[in-house]
């Protein structure tokens, strides 16, 4: 019986673990094992060791994309995710017109990147943009957005809060809706405050959500590719170039292969370590 | 285990010969099929249109061959035929790109040799002889010729005629020197309350990576020095000479403040020109056909253009950068010959240059090109033609993707960081150094 109940979850987790190994697995040892060659896509790849990561840790470009992929996710999430649990905590009250406020909130994250970015170039526009249209009557100052190496990243950033706050806002309104009210009413009977039921329920309660929104957003903002490339191109003079628009120039402009992967191995490498220290962070207390 | 039957074996054999005849008669009826050509090139619309409503159906009718015509935007053209011709497909037979790729193209044996007898030749000299002397020379690489020009193309310069006027100046004497456009361009360069650029005297339209040669770029050959040095060992411009054509282009953005930064979301040559976003810049002969196109009211004609000769240094050799785009054929294409046949049919005969000429205004450089009537009809002609005559070409490396965008990565620090020449030029050709080292 015990048998036969092994062999059935084994059959039933197949499709998944077939589905792992061929779309997880097998690219990232290929990865892994072009880091270590030297490929144009056209003679066979060549064994070199370990020269493609050697050169890169010695490569200027590497580390500035590397510091720019940082300043984008921290910049990114630090602001948005307190956002999002903000929006979350004031669409979870009794409020009119809630259903158009989640709709409007959320509608950023069903358009697609290239349209996001589309929309954002009409706004940045130096000449008739809308952002110097609202501004200028009021004596505020112009802002080259996407020309200034100051400038661009913010840009992508507020761009990226845009797509992205009302994902993260669904997912912390539906882990709020799940919160017992009988805890809130026990809290206020002892003579708890707001701020001391929203410290001692409420952040304890979604531990294992924000560790699900901080992991996938993090990891989201680690391969943000769309917008930079769209708005910016990875300048001016490499201010936005991120890790993933380093690997594609790498890839699909010079044929680098080998230094592609290689990018590619150390990003995975640090998410894993950067997710690791964030479960260890947000486990479920004992 | 159970015997089979006669009845089941007769039934076996029947069926799988009915297979095998269906799979022969369906291959038959593929091979009969005509053939399609996979073609891809940018999407500048005089071209797009010669080839999708004069070139495709001509050569259809003539050689019995479709042609599937892809466009792509400029910026993402040559990424998607690396990736294309790289990958596990075929990609396209036939592509038509800037000359600087074909040193990488050869290097990675992507492109095959030019074949002569789609042109209804028997040598690769005959066909070469069909040319103007060395019109081909930069296409050849050990002996073999690669590419075929779809454009001749040099630099020269529009400038908004109305702009002149406007500002009191003489439309009929655009400035001759990079000197005496500092101040024409000052002039015609517009500014809000706050002193910020709304009209660029200058535009040094940085649409792509590659785009820089064009424009800033020609300031170093006019200066008698380029971006890798003759034997393209190492940088070429890591000296006083390129230090001086570096700082020309710092000041234009932050001495003298006539050139600017994205003025509009998008880079378009023709829209800056055309919508009034700058009042001088490089270009081709390529441009007028589709500004006009697309801006009616911006009319040579009518004077609210004109065209100059490229500004030069005082004192110096006069120059300007060449700007051919070629056809190139897949080493990977099964329709090799056929994909020449439809470049010898858009090229080879007068009246297909004729109407690359006066359409979209493509210098084919076949014999007699520069007294070409039709040529000669369009009034500015001989201005691009005297431009051609000083051309330099781009630097000439398997690394061109890689020069191009570092040499985009200096250009964004001096204009957009403000940083010194002094500061930028090492650094760049430092990096250019190492990478023509590799």
């Amino acid at each position: 019986m015990a048998g036969h109940e092994a062999r059935t979850g084994l059959l039933l987790v197949l499709p998944a673990a077939l589905f792992f190994a061929v779309f997880m697995l097998y690219p990232f040892f290929s990865a892994f094992w072009y880091s270590l060659t030297s490929w144009d896509l056209v003679s066979p790849p060549r064994f070199i060791g370990v020269t493609n990561y050697v050169r890169l840790f010695q490569d200027d470009a590497f580390w500035n994309s590397a510091k720019v992929t940082a300043y984008y996710t921290v910049g990114l999430l630090v602001p948005m995710l307190p956002l999002s649990l903000a929006l979350a905590m004031l669409l979870d009250r009794k409020l009119r017109g809630r259903a158009v406020y989640q709709a409007v909130l959320f509608a950023p994250t069903v358009l697609a990147a290239v349209v996001v970015s589309m929309i954002w170039r009409v706004v940045y526009m130096p000449q008739g943009g809308l952002y110097q249209l609202v501004t200028a009557p009021f004596g505020l100052p112009y802002i080259p957005w996407l020309n200034d190496r100051h400038w661009a990243m913010p840009a992508l950033i507020i761009v990226g809060i845009w797509k992205n706050v009302g994902y993260y806002m669904v997912i912390f309104l539906a882990a709020l809706q799940g919160i017992s009210p009988s805890f809130y009413e026990a809290a206020k009977a002892d003579g708890a405050g707001s701020w001391q039921q929203f410290r001692h329920i409420t952040l304890p309660l979604l531990r294992p959500i924000t560790l699900f929104v901080a992991v996938v957003s993090m990891t989201r903002a680690f391969q943000g590719f769309t917008s930079a490339y769209t708005l910016t191109g990875g300048g001016p003079a490499d201010a936005t170039k991120l890790l993933p628009l380093l690997v594609y120039e790498h890839a699909f402009s010079f044929n680098e292969m080998g230094d592609a992967s290689a990018i590619a191995v150390i990003m995975f490498l640090v998410l894993i370590v950067l997710a690791l220290i964030q479960f260890r962070t947000f486990r479920p207390e004992a | 285990m159970s015997r089979i039957g006669r009845r089941t074996l007769v039934t076996g054999a029947v069926s799988i010969a009915g297979v095998a005849a269906f799979g022969s008669l369906l291959r038959d009826t593929a091979r009969a099929q005509p053939k399609t050509l996979a073609y891809w090139g940018h999407n500048y619309p005089s071209r797009v249109k010669i080839v999708n409503e004069i070139m495709i159906p001509g050569f259809k009718k003539d050689a019995a061959i479709d042609v599937d015509h892809s466009v792509l935007d400029t910026s993402q053209l040559e990424p998607k035929i690396l990736t294309a011709w790289v990958g596990g497909g075929e990609g396209p037979d036939l592509v038509s790109v800037g000359d600087y790729n074909l040193p990488n193209y050869v290097y990675r044996k992507m492109v095959v040799p030019v074949d002569p007898t789609a042109f209804g030749l028997t040598s690769q000299a005959e066909l070469i002889a069909l040319f103007e002397p060395h019109a081909l020379d930069g296409f050849i690489v050990d002996g073999k010729l690669y590419g075929i020009p779809m454009d001749q193309g040099s630099i020269s310069m529009v400038y908004r005629k109305d702009f002149f006027r406007e500002a009191g100046l003489d439309p009929e004497s655009p400035p001759k020197t990079w000197e005496d456009l500092i101040e024409v361009a000052e002039k015609v360069t517009k500014r809000d309350a706050s002193g910020r650029v709304t009209r660029a005297g200058l535009g040094w339209e940085a649409r792509t990576n590659t785009s820089h040669f064009y424009y800033w770029g020609t300031l170093l050959p006019q200066k008698g020095v380029d971006f890798l040095s003759r034997d393209g060992k190492t940088n070429g411009f890591n000296n006083a000479a390129g230090m001086a054509a570096f700082q020309y282009l710092f000041e234009t953005f932050n001495t003298w403040h006539i050139a600017a930064l994205g003025l509009a979301p998008t880079i378009s040559p023709i829209d800056d020109f055309g919508a009034g976003r700058v009042a001088m810049m490089n270009t081709g002969f390529w441009l007028p056909p589709s500004l006009e196109a697309q801006y009616p009211d911006v009319s040579y004609a009518k004077g609210v253009y004109g065209v100059m000769r490229l500004p030069q240094f005082k004192g110096r050799t006069p120059a300007t950068r060449l700007n051919p785009w070629i056809f190139v054929v897949s080493a990977r294409s099964r329709l090799q010959r056929e994909a020449w046949q439809f470049v010898a049919y858009m090229t080879k005969d007068p009246k297909s240059q004729a109407i690359w000429a006066t359409q979209a205004q493509y210098l084919l450089p076949f014999k007699g090109m520069s007294t070409q009537p039709d040529i000669l009809r369009i009034p500015y002609a001989k201005i691009f033609l005297a431009d051609l005559a000083i051309g330099v070409p781009t630097p000439r490396t398997v690394k061109f993707a890689e020069l191009a965008s570092s040499v985009a990565n200096g250009y964004d620090r001096i204009s957009a960081n403000g940083e010194r020449p002094e500061v930028v030029v090492p650094d760049l050709a430092k990096q250019v150094d190492r990478l023509l080292a590799e």
